[in-house]
């Protein structure tokens, strides 16, 4: 576990990739929320939203990419086909929709028939986009993560000749339905992907295990948990800075109070107050070692030379 | 490098090559300073030379110009080899004999730390003219190559220790003992020293028997070298700190109206110090780079090139920085941690100050420091004065909170990139004991 959250913590930096295909799901989000059909897919959807956005990692939440309409199942189909209709009277219906959905968030029901799938071994080149594409077949798809190749590997690759584009090693997929996750482990896992003979992915041999009793949830939990001990840390040992801070102002402000006392009594009486101040040791802190290496210097700072050193001065000269 | 001295003279009298001289004038070189002045002669007779100079002084050209005449008189391969003992000093000296040498097609290699093994054998293969290194990689190399990289070591005829006090310490002591044991015998090579501080070992090879047909050893200022003290144009200030409390200090300093232009190097005694420090300041907008030993060579060789061109104007550094780095525009120096020998002050004050310019030194004592104080005020044979220019409620009122709280925050970052940790995991493979 603590391997897979580091290893999102690597890849948090990588994003580029995504960014494209998250700007036209938040198009569609917007869209969906118009349709308050499916309220129960909407709240989900909404919910990886912030999920996403907290962690800031490179999942990809959203299945209705343009390219996958085509494949999806007839339930998101109808979903799709309303926002325009339902557009007019938005307004209107808004708040109300506004609290169904929040309702839905914090029930959290759809949680438990989620499926995660894990993908030891990504084909050479193949970006999240195709992914998607790839395990839409089976089932509506929810987030996705694909782990990229660390920087040190890739930069050995190009400079034993190899292809520049990013490589992916390893990634989970998230399944709305879990017998969709199941079916799709069932039918990838040891297949080539095939499809068109001519495709660059023919011949890849996909390796897909379904995780059982896992959720997504599951791979982020430590990533946030140490997060939060970390937050917590820190707000302690600032606090405890601010202590120490406040005291060392004490002490300023006491030493300046002092320094007056001493002044004006010295006006007073010169004699006396002198008398007193030297009276008045300054505390004695224990003092860190002074060294020299010199010849000419004192003989209990130095350091001694030990006798290997005195084989290689022998062989020098 | 090279300041003019007094009496006028040429590179051409004390008999070094045409070439070299042009070469030398090319450079803007033209009159020998009085390190050179002595000792090229003395290395062209062939003799053993210890030679006491403080970097900036013009030594490297001092044993640089001989060794060179010498070589052009009969260029073969591995005829010298410079141990210095950090990475920075061998770069800048494999610089300057690349450019003295240009005309003449000579071939330096570089044998440093943190650079690649393999590129670096491969060079030696190749039987370059001059080897700079540092004694660690050299060892390596000797220890670890077949005979095809290393064995033109056995027909050097120059070792040239710079800065050997630093080198003729314990330090060292491993690593130099493989180096010379793959050299050729002491008595059929000429050896060169140069140091900035007479120790217990250096005057033990001042006064060791002479070898057997070899003439005899040349030294040159070496008891004069003691006297040596800091520029006159360079004030010396203190500043009664609290330990906890030094980085406010700092800061408050640093972005104060007097030195917010200023380009500053800050010298701390730990890399974790310095790499805190860093963290800190970078939080807090000061533009800084940091120098020491736990950072990839690659990031010290950048942070150095950032600090030359004014990208950072602060430098955190540890004692790798304080010695030999020659950059002018240096105003001011602050001792953030005092070292325990009071000649590393020296050397890092010399960072600023240099050449007749103006600069200016402060010093951080905690309550634990005081009698290093003392014991630097007895070396540079001068009293410090108190630095008045920031006030402990500038300090509370600006800076305080704000510091603390950037370094809490950046000792959690480096816990978290888990700081140091190769270092340890290192010295526990070598059976080092950790600190």
């Amino acid at each position: 576990m603590q391997l897979i959250a580091r290893k999102m913590d690597l890849s948090e930096s990588s994003n580029e990739d995504y960014s494209s295909d998250e700007e036209s799901n938040q198009v569609l989000i917007t869209s969906k929320k118009n349709t308050a059909k499916d309220a129960f897919t909407n709240d989900e959807s909404d919910g990886e939203i912030s999920d996403v956005e907290e962690q800031n990692e490179e999942s990809e939440n959203e299945p209705l990419d343009a390219a996958n309409e085509a494949h999806t199942t007839p339930n998101v189909d109808q979903e799709d086909s309303t926002p325009a209709t339902t557009n007019i009277d938005s307004d209107t219906l808004s708040k109300k929709r506004l609290e169904r959905l929040k309702k839905l968030r914090t029930s959290q029901k759809s949680n438990h028939k989620t499926g995660v799938v894990y993908l030891s071994k990504i084909p050479p080149y193949m970006k999240p986009a195709k992914m998607r594409q790839l395990l839409s077949r089976f089932g509506k798809l929810d987030r996705l993560f694909l782990k990229r190749e660390d920087d040190q590997k890739y930069k050995m690759r190009i400079k034993g000749g190899g292809n520049k584009k990013a490589m992916f090693e390893e990634g989970w997929a998230e399944y709305v339905r879990k017998k969709d996750a199941k079916l799709c482990a069932g039918t990838l896992n040891g297949n080539i992907i095939g499809g068109k003979k001519g495709n660059f992915y023919h011949d890849d041999v996909m390796n897909v295990k379904y995780l059982s009793g896992f959720k997504w949830a599951d791979l982020t939990e430590q990533v946030a948990r140490e997060n939060d001990v970390r937050q917590a840390k820190l707000q302690l040992e600032v606090s405890q800075a601010n202590k120490l801070n406040s005291e060392f102002i004490r002490n300023v402000e006491r030493s300046k109070m002092l320094q007056n006392i001493r002044a004006s009594k010295k006006r007073s009486a010169p004699e006396e107050a002198d008398a007193e101040s030297e009276a008045k040791a300054i505390p004695e802190f224990k003092q860190r070692r002074v060294t020299t290496n010199r010849a000419a210097g004192p003989e209990e700072q130095k350091t001694g030379s030990s006798k290997r050193l005195d084989a290689v001065l022998q062989n020098l000269f | 490098m090279a300041s003019v001295s007094e009496n006028s003279g040429n590179f051409a009298d004390l008999k070094v090559s045409k070439w070299l001289v042009e070469a030398l004038h090319s450079m803007k070189i033209t009159q020998p300073t009085a390190i050179q002045k002595a000792c090229i002669p003395k290395i062209l007779e062939g003799r053993d030379c210890i030679g006491g100079a403080k970097t900036g002084s013009g030594k490297t050209i001092a044993f640089a110009a001989p060794m060179l005449t010498k070589w052009s008189e009969d260029p073969s391969g591995m005829f010298g080899i410079v141990l210095t003992p950090t990475r920075e000093l061998a770069m800048q000296i494999a610089e300057q004999f690349t450019a003295l040498g240009s005309s003449m097609n000579i071939r330096v290699a570089r044998v440093v730390g943190g650079e690649s093994i393999v590129d670096q054998a491969l060079e030696l293969q190749k039987k370059p003219h001059f080897i700079v290194a540092t004694p660690g990689r050299l060892a390596h190399h000797i220890m670890n190559s077949g005979d095809d990289t290393i064995g033109g070591l056995r027909r050097l005829k120059y070792l040239v220790l710079d800065e050997a006090d630093i080198l003729l310490t314990d330090t060292f002591t491993d690593d130099l003992a493989t180096c010379v044991g793959a050299l050729p015998p002491k008595s059929s090579r000429q050896n060169l020293l140069f140091t900035a501080t007479v120790t217990d070992q250096v005057k033990q090879l001042q006064h060791a028997a002479a070898t057997p047909g070899k003439p005899e050893l040349f030294s040159y200022e070496v008891e004069k070298m003691d006297d040596v003290a800091i520029p006159r144009t360079l004030k010396t200030t203190y500043l009664l700190v609290p330990e906890q409390v030094k980085e406010a200090y700092l800061y408050q300093i640093l972005t104060s109206s007097a030195y917010n232009e200023a380009s500053a190097i800050v010298f701390v005694n730990r890399t974790v110090t310095a790499e805190i420090l860093r963290r800190t300041l970078k939080d807090l907008d000061v533009r800084v780079a940091s120098l020491h030993s736990q950072m990839p060579q690659q990031e010290r060789t950048n942070s150095l090139h950032r600090f030359r061109a004014n990208a950072a104007r602060v430098l955190i550094a540890t004692d790798v920085a304080s010695r030999g780095l020659d950059i002018p525009t240096v105003q001011l120096v602050v001792n953030y941690d005092i070292s325990a020998n009071p000649d590393t002050f020296i050397h890092r004050a010399g960072r600023t100050a240099r050449a007749g310019r103006a600069g200016e030194s402060i010093c951080f004592v905690g309550q634990r420091d005081v009698s290093r104080i003392e014991a630097i005020e007895e070396r540079i044979n001068k009293k410090m004065t108190l630095f008045t220019d920031v006030h402990d409620t500038a300090v509370i009122r600006k800076a305080l909170n704000k510091v603390t709280a950037a370094k809490r925050q950046s000792l959690m970052a480096m816990e978290k990139e888990s700081f140091g940790e190769r270092r340890k995991i290192n010295d526990r493979k070598n059976g080092k004991r950790t600190v």
